[in-house]
């Protein structure tokens, strides 16, 4: 992200908690190139708009997250150079503290992402049992040469197949 | 004979006529002063109202004086500066008072706008330093202009573009330094204001989504009828939490326009002290009342101005 890209930055874009946190990451690396007023004016209230619109059911984290953006953005309209200093370095900790927090949690999260994968894959071999059966129910109505049989069968097999493929492309 | 005599007392009172009197320039060094009462009292309201702006968000205290160190020493600048003003006034009201016109009083006049441009912070170097400034370089010629001058009310004439000139620097600098300043303040106590409530406005966010589905489910199964009352209960909380939040930003905005607007009227006393000069000149030359009625009705509205900052 660059200093020019933040009048045009999507605030209804971010999804995630980690997208707002890539988000807030990339505007405080933007606070060394800011050093002209007009661009610390505009990095601010950048800072502050992102504390306006980040959303997550991620209470606490999103929350951290907004009081180091508010943080950064009042330290960028200090006058004193070492005050604004100061109080930007301690905008930086609050953030890095709660990323910190988001990882350790981010851990637990992968492991239920884990058991979510396994149980898809019981879904999905399930599924699949289903569908070599609607295939085998085809390959039987074929040899008895039934029209309507057949056209039963295509159908079953075809809806089976189509479940197996939602179930494989539904993300964790 | 009689005629004549008739005529010559006609020639006489001609002659009186376009001599005239000069005009008591005393209103004009009075408002100036008045002008620069009220705008010290400008700066103390305007400091005073920051200072408590500043103590509504905690954390920020320090950060606040700081920024009130900075706006009282821009201030003292500012004040200099009308002291500077009242000074010029006073010396061209005096020298209109001792009724001189000869080049002599032209040179009192400049030397008093030099002294005006001194305390206004312009420096006046000679062009041959190379390093003047645009204004100051104008100023300069200007004031030489004015010392050349062979009459008063030529050299009032004439001090008149310096005088502008030095307005216009005045309105400029809280322009570029003043408001600003302001505006940060502003900024940051709405930021800081929005900090302390943070909790309240995620949960609110989030919880949209959350209490329809709550909604949906209480229409499915009366257990979660209990479930949807709590957590609509907190919400109400959040809610009102932010309704108070909301209340101190509507303060903060009206302060803060309060505020602008003061700065604002200050730039314009300082135009119109100019035009007020531009009348002084213009009464020495047609020898007629000088007239302030403008400056003090813009004194009187900055006056009010200073009340209302006084009253946030």
């Amino acid at each position: 992200m660059k200093l020019e890209d933040l009048s045009s930055i999507d605030f209804d874009e971010p999804e995630s908690t980690g997208d707002w946190v890539k988000m807030l990451n990339d505007l405080l690396g933007l606070v060394e190139s800011a050093q002209a007023s007009g661009k610390r004016e505009l990095l601010a209230d950048t800072l502050d708009e992102f504390a306006d619109h980040s959303s997550s059911e991620d209470l606490g984290t999103i929350t951290k997250l907004d009081a180091a953006a508010r943080k950064a953005a009042r330290a960028l309209r200090r006058d004193d150079m070492a005050v604004r200093v100061s109080e930007l370095q301690a905008a930086s900790a609050d953030f890095q503290a709660a990323v910190k927090e988001l990882g350790a949690a981010t851990a637990d999260l992968k492991k239920e992402a884990a058991k979510l994968r396994a149980e898809k894959f019981t879904a999905a071999i399930g599924s699949l049992t289903d569908t070599i059966g609607s295939l085998k129910n085809l390959s039987q109505a074929l040899t008895t040469e039934d029209g309507d049989k057949i056209a039963v069968a295509i159908k079953d097999a075809v809806q089976s197949a189509q479940k197996l493929r939602t179930l494989l492309e539904k993300p964790a | 004979m009689k005629a004549m005599r008739v005529a010559a007392a006609l020639a006489a009172l001609v002659a009186l006529v376009g001599c005239g009197t000069l005009p008591d320039a005393k209103p004009f060094a009075d408002a100036s002063a008045t002008l620069a009462v009220a705008v010290k009292s400008s700066g103390r309201a305007l400091t005073d109202s920051l200072r408590e702006a500043g103590s509504a968000t905690p954390p920020d205290e320090k950060a606040y004086q700081k920024l009130v160190d900075a706006f009282e020493q821009a201030w003292a600048g500012r004040v200099n500066a009308m002291q500077g003003v009242v000074e010029y006034s006073d010396a061209i009201a005096d020298i209109i008072a001792a009724g001189k016109e000869g080049e002599q009083t032209a040179k009192k006049v400049g030397s008093s706008l030099e002294a005006l441009a001194s305390a206004v912070g312009i420096p006046l170097a000679q062009p041959a330093v190379g390093v003047a400034s645009e204004v100051s370089q104008f100023l300069l010629k200007q004031i030489n202009v004015v010392r050349a001058s062979r009459k008063l009310e030529e050299a009032l004439a004439q001090a008149q573009p310096a005088v502008d000139r030095i307005a216009a620097e005045l309105a400029s600098e809280t322009q570029k330094q003043l408001k600003p300043t302001l505006q940060d303040a502003y900024k940051n106590i709405v930021s800081g204001i929005k900090s302390q409530y943070e909790g309240d406005d995620n949960f609110v966010r989030a919880s949209a989504d959350r209490r329809l589905k709550l909604r949906e489910r209480a229409l499915a199964d009366p257990k979660a009828v209990q479930e949807l009352g709590e957590f609509e209960r907190v919400q109400a909380a959040a809610l009102a939490s932010l309704k108070e939040r909301d209340q101190k930003i509507d303060q903060a905005a009206s302060a803060y326009r309060v505020r602008q607007q003061l700065l604002t009227s200050l730039s314009e006393a300082t135009t119109t002290w100019a035009a007020a000069h531009r009348d002084l000149a213009a009464a020495v030359r047609d020898k007629r009342k000088v007239s302030v009625t403008e400056l003090a009705e813009t004194v009187a509205e900055l006056k009010e101005l200073i009340r209302k900052v006084r009253a946030l």
